[in-house]
């Protein structure tokens, strides 16, 4: 892993729930949050305000890159985001720092390992 | 009801805030089921106290509110209760007043001011610490603790 990489590690539950949201397309706010939500099976659902403060933070990270709607007919409001080269690198440091934290639980904890995900 | 408190607590956010992402939160809003609106209100007044205190920097100024206000209690404890209060009562009213009025966020500023309340709540402390002195001087209060003072008291009437 980096080190310049280490210094960002690690992510906050809502900003790796947006980064793994925009891994796959881009999406707009509503999108993003139902997106998180049913990522985590409705267990954590992430509110307009949660989600546009860590987007700002993201964009100003340079993490997510904003723009506006791709086609005419969508609402004008709707803003897009977008997961940057940095952002996908960042997102995927942390995933290999969680799978390092599920070995240890797994080696640690038993019923970990066969509790049923 | 609650479209309209949702719009309030969305005017109370900064304006850069409102400016981007407000009328994106308010068609979030209108898309919710009126089950989620208990939720989304929730989220946007922590939010709010997020952005109020945590990003603008206001939290330096609480907490030398509390500092201070624990600084008195301490120091002031062998003070009688009424001044006690009065002390508590300035000590949260000049954090709260550099709080209101400090400069927009600016973390060298904030530092700054940060130390100086400091200062000044200590420098304040003691100025009043020295006043307790001198009216006990004055009014030639005994220093020996409140539970003998009244059978002293007694004992001299006995005489």
């Amino acid at each position: 892993m980096d080190d310049d990489l280490k210094s960002l590690l690690p992510l906050t539950p809502a900003t790796l729930h947006i980064l793994l949201a925009l891994a796959a397309e881009d999406l707009h706010g509503y999108a993003i949050m139902q997106e998180v939500a049913r990522q985590s099976n409705g267990q954590y659902k992430v509110g307009p305000g949660t989600l546009y403060e860590n987007l700002d933070k993201l964009t100003a990270r340079g993490f997510v890159k904003k723009f506006p709607p791709p086609s005419a007919g969508e609402d004008p409001r709707r803003r897009y985001y977008r997961l940057t080269q940095l952002g996908r690198r960042v997102l995927t440091a942390d995933i290999e720092r969680l799978k390092t934290v599920l070995k240890e639980a797994k080696l640690h904890l038993p019923s970990a390992a066969t509790s049923r995900t | 009801m609650s479209g309209f408190i949702y719009r309030l607590l969305i005017a109370c956010h900064s304006s850069s805030f409102r400016e981007n992402h407000g009328d994106e939160m308010l068609w979030v809003f209108g898309e919710c089921t009126p089950r989620e609106t208990r939720p989304l209100l929730a989220d946007a007044l922590f939010s709010l106290l997020r952005q109020w205190t945590l990003h603008s920097g206001a939290w330096k100024f609480l907490a030398g509110g509390a500092v201070s206000a624990l600084l008195v209690l301490g120091c002031g404890y062998s003070i009688s209760r009424s001044f006690n209060w009065s002390l508590i009562w300035g000590a949260q009213r000049h954090s709260a007043i550099l709080a209101l009025y400090s400069e927009p966020p600016d973390p060298a500023f904030n530092e700054y001011e940060f130390e100086l309340q400091a200062r000044q709540a200590i420098g304040m402390l003691t100025r009043y610490r020295q006043f307790d002195e001198d009216r006990r001087a004055v009014h030639r209060i005994p220093n020996a603790s409140r539970s003998d003072a009244p059978f002293g008291r007694n004992s001299e009437n006995h005489e």
